[in-house]
């Protein structure tokens, strides 16, 4: 009778952990499922301080703040451009030399040991800037200069300099207007360089840089309307220039409270530094960008977030067709799809058929006609020195 | 008639025959030593000597071109004219040898051409003289030209081609630059002969090979309608002039067809008249342009390559109409004007006109810059490759130093032609007027060329 009641626990136990494992499974399912919710599956950070000379130390640590914020939260090295048009942390005027802090208290270096800077000094130029947006590199270029995004990739683009309406000024020599800025990401879409772009500006009447954006799947976001300027933080005595922007300012003290798992949204970023602390008020684009703010995560911008789950189980995965974001050829006005070229390598040494093509190629001849012709010439020089 | 070339080899005033045959054996010895030694390589790269037209580097790579059945003219490399091109193709089919060969021959010939003009002009102006001679004024006996003055007029010429280092240089380059004078040399006697038929066809192949020759035209139109009228006094001027310039246009028209048929396409002509005229290629050269249009803008290149091409071209306008009587040296003074202005000039251009100036020695003692012109001729010769060298390798110089040496090179030539001219008018003048005239008063005139 015991072993008999035995066996049907045993039974019991096995259906319930038959059902439990099924309705994990299905759990496992919707997991996986919601793995590909945001779209995109690599992170790159473009950061780009435009401003050169002392006196602009705060854009540096701008740049370098946001730098350190977006390695923090999982963006690696290798898939973040940083360009600083100066090297404050060397300067000579700089009292902490080999630091570069973003707060008077100089809690945090953001200068740093592991700063990785891609294009220093005066190789940041807008050439530069939008050869690195759009790929058209010489070959020479390194792979750490290289923007080596694809469809997949979200790219968070912060800028921060001197700006005017409609330009910003690279190192007091040249300047780049929106309407570049706005065809650099146009080329961006067209080569399928980005999934999703957060633009990030931080300068004087920022929000006149997004506005002639007309690339899909782009959000913009200034620190200060048009006619407005946006105004810099404190000043910390010890080093004699203002150290830090607010709208940067209050940004770092919200992405401070980011943790790689947060599930903090962008709506949350939106709403950093009212007009209240700011002074200029904040301005935010989001008509070209597909989902809704409101359930986009922080982290699909300004980290790295991989979801890695180790399962023994298959899981059979559905095609993700709610089109909630577009990308490719599911994009409305996209190109691709149209052409299907089967695509293979290029040939890149033909040398067989060059030789085959030296052997076989007839050498020049005489043609019969210009024979002719100059036959019947000389015939006419000789005829005239008989006359 | 005209004159049949055939039976007057051997002009009245025979030089002696032995001196001939020391300036050719030195000439063209020296020439085949240079060939043969290891210089020719370096020769043939040097600037001074070998323009982008001229150069047998691209001769070459346009024969290995050909080889391969591409047009040379197709890429920017190659600006020597396709009949040329045809030469030297069969010449290098022939036998790899024939080119030194061939460019000694083009010498020696160009040689005898310059001796032949030395002794057709002298008989001209000997007869000119003769014509004259009723006009001039009675004390200019001891200017007049003799027979004998004019003996060895013929051997300097040809020594001063044959002998001059720059010829010998550009001889060993292996530059066309030979085969230009040649060709301009030809059209030089042909125009002192008179034969329309032939005179035209010369000036036509000049002006084919070498842009500039076209406006020898006018000279030798004028030269053979005066012939012309000394023959039969009733010939209309305008309608020699006229006949001259269509019986050019056709021998030019056909010289153009026949390069048309080599390859048919007229892609030779913007790669040679047109690289000429346009002068793209701003390497450093001997020229005034390279200079000028590297450092001026875009939109004033069109503009400034007008002026420039017109400074080579307009002079011949004035001077038609100052030396209408002096045909000769008109057509003398313009091979030396397109020496200097001409957009790729090298030595071998500039050493033609010096060839043809024994010619005119009787009036070098008028000349007051003669000095300074052979100053400065040696300045710029030597100083060319020096400051070249020290400006590309050692990176000591810029390129204001070579164009200062360019510009000096340009300026000696200048001064010559000026100064010849100067000497040429105003020997005309002691002719009328004697030696030494003197005003109303008994003072002494002061001559200036204005």
């Amino acid at each position: 009778m015991a072993a008999h009641s035995g066996r049907n626990w045993a039974g019991l136990m096995f259906l319930c952990l038959l059902f439990v494992s099924v309705a994990a499974s299905s759990n496992v399912e919707d997991q996986v499922g919601g793995f590909f919710k945001s779209g995109h599956t690599n992170n790159w950070a473009v950061l780009v301080c435009t401003s050169r000379f002392w006196f602009n130390y705060r854009h540096i640590a701008n740049t370098l703040s946001v730098y350190r914020s977006v390695k923090r939260l999982g963006i690696p090295d290798s898939q973040i451009i940083l360009m600083l048009a100066d090297d404050m942390a060397c300067n000579p005027r700089n009292p902490r030399p080999a630091t570069v802090f973003n707060n008077a208290n100089q809690h945090i270096n953001v200068y740093g040991d592991n700063v990785e800077v891609d294009y220093r000094g005066y190789e940041v130029t807008v050439e530069n800037f939008i050869r690195v947006l759009t790929g058209r590199l010489p070959p020479s270029t390194p792979r750490s200069k290289r923007l080596l995004t694809d469809d997949r990739s979200n790219v968070l683009v912060y800028m921060t300099g001197h700006g005017g309406e409609g330009f910003l000024k690279f190192q007091d020599a040249e300047e780049i207007s929106n309407v570049e800025l706005a065809d650099a990401f146009q080329q961006m879409w067209q080569k399928n360089r980005y999934h999703e772009i957060l633009f990030m500006i931080d300068t004087c009447q920022a929000v006149s840089m997004y506005h002639k954006f007309y690339s899909p799947n782009v959000i913009g976001i200034g620190s200060a309307q048009v006619g407005e300027d946006s105004l810099s933080h404190h000043v910390d005595p010890s080093i004699g220039v203002y150290i830090i922007d607010r709208y940067t300012y209050y940004l770092l003290e919200f992405l401070e409270t980011v943790t790689p798992d947060s599930k903090k949204t962008l709506a949350d970023l939106f709403r950093v530094c009212p007009k209240r602390v700011c002074v200029s008020t904040p301005g935010v684009r989001t008509d070209l960008f597909t989902r809704d703010p409101n359930t986009v995560l922080i982290t699909d911008f300004f980290g790295s977030v991989r979801n890695v789950e180790i399962t023994t189980e298959t899981i059979t995965l559905k095609r993700n067709v709610t089109a909630q974001s577009c990308s490719g050829s599911s994009c409305p006005g996209s190109r691709r799809g149209k052409r299907r070229k089967k695509l293979a390598y290029a040939n890149q040494f033909p040398v067989e058929a060059a030789y085959e093509e030296e052997v076989t190629k007839p050498q020049w001849h005489f043609p019969m006609y210009f024979v002719a012709a100059l036959s019947v010439f000389c015939i006419t020089v000789v005829s005239a020195f008989r006359i | 008639m005209s004159a049949e070339p055939r039976a007057e080899q051997r002009p009245q005033f025979r030089p002696v025959p032995k001196a001939l045959k020391y300036i050719f054996g030195l000439g063209l010895g020296a020439r085949a030593v240079l060939m043969s030694s290891h210089l020719a390589g370096w020769l043939q790269d040097r600037l001074e000597l070998a323009s982008p037209v001229t150069s047998w580097t691209r001769m070459t790579e346009g024969l290995s071109l050909l080889d391969h059945g591409i047009s040379p003219y197709e890429g920017d490399m190659f600006h020597e004219t396709p009949l040329v091109l045809m030469l030297f193709y069969c010449l290098s089919k022939i036998w790899g040898g024939l080119i030194p060969i061939f460019f000694l021959l083009v010498d020696l010939v160009t040689g005898c051409l310059v001796h032949e003009v030395g002794t057709n002009v002298c008989r001209h102006l000997l007869e000119k003289q003769g014509r004259h001679v009723k006009s001039y004024s009675t004390d200019s006996l001891s200017l007049l030209l003799t027979g004998k003055q004019l003996n060895s007029v013929p051997r300097l010429m040809l020594g001063a081609y044959l002998l001059n280092p720059l010829t010998i240089a550009s001889c060993a380059a292996y530059s066309t630059t030979g085969l230009h004078n040649l060709v301009i040399a030809g059209a030089l006697l042909a125009a002192v002969q008179g034969n329309r038929l032939l005179a035209t066809l010369a000036t036509a192949v000049a002006s084919y090979q070498c842009v500039y020759p076209e406006i020898f035209i006018i000279p030798v139109a004028m030269y053979i309608a005066q012939r012309e009228q000394q023959v039969n006094p009733k010939e209309d001027y305008v309608t020699s002039v006229l006949h001259t310039l269509l019986s050019y246009a056709l021998w030019l028209s056909s010289l153009l067809f026949l390069s048309f048929l080599c390859f048919l396409s007229w892609d030779f002509f913007s790669a040679t008249v047109g690289f000429v005229m346009l002068a793209p290629d701003l390497t450093p050269n001997m020229g005034l342009f390279w200079y000028f249009f590297t450092e001026m803008f875009e939109h004033f290149r069109i503009f400034f390559l007008c002026v420039f091409q017109l400074n080579a071209v307009f002079y011949v306008i004035p001077l038609a109409v100052k030396l209408r009587d002096h045909p000769m040296f008109h057509l003398h003074l313009l091979v030396g004007l397109t020496a200097v202005f001409k957009s790729y000039p090298t030595f071998g251009d500039a050493a033609l006109f010096l060839s043809l100036l024994p010619v005119w020695g009787h009036c070098f003692k008028y000349m007051r810059n003669l000095f300074l012109v052979v100053c400065m001729w040696l300045y710029s010769i030597v100083l060319a490759p020096v400051l070249w060298h020290l400006w590309i390798y050692y990176g000591s110089a810029n390129a204001n130093f070579f164009y200062a040496v360019t510009l000096a090179y340009a300026t000696a030539q200048i001064f010559l032609l000026t100064d010849l001219l100067y000497a040429f008018l105003r020997r005309e003048f002691h002719l009328r007027h004697g030696p030494a005239p003197k005003e109303g008063q008994g003072m002494p005139i002061l001559m200036n060329l204005k």
